[in-house]
């Protein structure tokens, strides 16, 4: 699987669906060759947060992993899909249309294991309670490009804590600082990469 | 003082610090949606669509309110065709979105990967007319009013006495490239067809040059402003920002500069890997305009001696922050520059909730000295 976890990682996106497809009708393990495509998605995060890989290199890892998991997923039985570390809720707030952040967040967060319930653009406040109460999902990620996002990002993150929701929620966004994830009261903040982690650490707390 | 002197005065200031000297106080431009609610503050930014020509005299009577601002407000005109320069629909508050949300390019991406072809065999005019069709925009919104913005720009000198820059605003071309296919599809492009994009980003570079030598020529602009976000650091590796960006960025800005009109940089997102290769075109040419995502530390210390610079209070601090943390922010950037060669600006345009007193903190701070 070296081979598959280094295609990924390289983003050489022929070879690796190429290979995939190979060993798939060979009748290899699904969940390995999915394992190492998750892998090498770690590699590129890693490669993200040490200045070696790109933005541009982050949507196109996100592609890449698309393209392979729609090759792996038919070759699951029934009941046995992917395992999920757990759910995760993101959108975009409303009054704002920008959706590559939260969709490059949406990619890491799964190819490092998570289900992500993508709310999509332009996200009412009443939408993002309501998609926690349904899905029950411990964490809420909201993203905005634009300033006037900050104040709907507060009066989200009021409405979750006044329906009472245990939900830790991650804010994203270019003009997103400290100063803002404070005004806003959210958790935490920070790119595509730090999604992973704050995941990472809030779940092995609440698992 | 009369207006016309007022005027004058404001255009030295301003070509003084262009032309990288120490005016006598440290120019300042603002300008952004925020500026409608300093004499109207039950306005929302739909009134921008819905009744433009009354928000443009609430602006008008904002400015008029600060005379210490240099630069011209911007003037509301087919606000429906705005996204039509990015190649994307336009949804505007108060129809597609809430009444007091901004107005934004929904990027449909609706260029595809065999249009690059187009592009090459007949020419970036020629594409670019059939994408907007595509887009679904009508000759009509397209026509700008000429009239109405002839008229708005007397005004904005003989009444308010401020100084238009840009004479004409270019995307560059791996932006636009970026923006007709939509951001990840062009990612995307980079790696599975780098030649056929730089063939197509060739053909643009060549019409832009073409363009922009008729419009100096004809209009004698102070400046014109070259419009840049995602060739820069943040999205892409410098052997790709030399192979995209780079060479397009330079010939349009040296046929700008050839044409005796300075190049203003709108620089949004992060340029600071980028910023040495700004040093290749001639000094005292071009306007380093960044939002506040590059260190303005690094721009002075690269480009502070080559080129005028703008800076850079942060939206966020502008929209949330107090007047004193404004006034702080915007006297350190004074103090960086010895009020030489830098003009007093917000990071990108202002918010639009950015309280009056923080617009002030920041002019109080340029004004100082």
């Amino acid at each position: 699987m070296e081979e598959l976890i280094t295609l990924m990682a390289e983003l050489e996106e022929e070879q690796l669906l190429q290979q995939i497809e190979e060993r798939l009708t060979a009748g290899e393990d699904p969940h390995a060759i999915f394992e190492a495509c998750q892998k090498g998605m770690t590699i590129v995060g890693e490669r993200f947060e040490k200045g070696e890989y790109y933005l541009s290199d982050l949507v196109m890892s996100g592609e890449v992993f698309r393209q392979a998991s729609e090759l792996i997923t038919p070759y699951f039985t029934e009941g046995a899909g992917a395992a999920t570390k757990g759910k995760v809720v993101i959108g975009t707030i409303i009054g704002d249309i920008h959706d590559i952040g939260k969709d490059i967040v949406i990619a890491m967060l799964r190819s490092a294991g998570y289900e992500v319930i993508d709310l999509g653009v332009d996200v009412p406040v009443e939408r993002f309670v309501e998609a926690v109460k349904e899905s029950g999902a411990p964490v809420v990620g909201i993203s905005g490009l634009l300033t006037v996002a900050f104040p709907p990002m507060k009066e989200c993150v009021d409405a979750l804590k006044a329906a009472e929701l245990d939900v830790k929620v991650m804010i994203g966004g270019a003009p997103v600082t400290a100063e803002v994830c404070q005004y806003v009261g959210a958790d935490a903040f920070g790119s595509a990469n730090d999604a992973v982690e704050f995941c990472n650490k809030w779940f092995v707390v609440t698992a | 003082m009369t207006v016309e002197e007022l005027y004058n005065q404001r255009l030295q200031r301003l070509k003084t610090a262009m032309d990288l000297g120490k005016p006598d106080r440290v120019p300042i431009q603002l300008s952004g949606p925020n500026f409608i609610y300093y004499s109207e503050p039950e306005a929302t930014l739909s009134d921008y669509v819905l009744r433009p020509q009354w928000a443009d005299e609430a602006v008008f009577r904002s400015f008029a309110m600060l005379p210490e601002i240099d630069t011209a407000p911007g003037i509301t005109t087919n606000m429906r065709a705005r996204g039509a320069m990015w190649f994307s629909k336009t949804k505007l508050p108060g129809i597609e979105l809430p009444a007091d949300a901004l107005w934004q390019y929904d990027e449909l991406g609706m260029m595809t990967e065999e249009d690059y072809d187009t592009i090459i065999n007949k020419g970036w005019s020629v594409f670019s007319k059939e994408l907007l069709a595509r887009l679904g925009y009508t000759e009509e919104e397209l026509q700008p009013d000429l009239e109405y913005i002839e008229k708005m720009q007397k005004r904005i000198r003989e009444e308010l006495g401020r100084v238009i820059i840009n004479g004409a605003q270019f995307i560059m071309p791996f932006e636009i490239l970026s923006a007709a296919r939509s951001l990840a599809k062009f990612m995307r492009d980079l790696y599975r067809m780098p030649d056929k994009v730089t063939a197509a980003l060739d053909v643009i570079a060549e019409e832009y040059v073409a363009s922009i030598q008729t419009i100096v020529r004809e209009k004698k602009p102070l400046g014109i402003f070259s419009g840049n976000a995602r060739g820069g650091c943040q999205f892409l590796s410098l052997k790709r920002f030399e192979k995209f960006v780079w060479p397009y960025i330079k010939k349009t800005s040296m046929a700008i500069i050839d044409a005796g009109a300075k190049v203003w940089f709108h620089m949004d997102a992060k340029w600071d890997e980028n910023l040495p290769y700004f040093l290749d075109l001639p000094k005292a040419s071009c306007v380093f305009d960044p939002d506040s995502l590059t260190d303005i530390v690094k721009i002075k210390e690269v480009l502070g001696d080559h080129m005028c610079i703008t800076g850079d209070v942060p939206p966020a601090l502008l929209e949330l922050g107090t007047p004193e943390e404004n006034y702080n922010y915007a006297r350190k950037l004074v103090e960086l520059f010895e009020g030489k060669g830098f003009i007093m600006s917000s990071g990108c345009s202002v918010p639009p909730r950015t309280p009056l007193e923080n617009i002030k903190a920041v002019i109080a701070a340029a004004v100082e000295g």
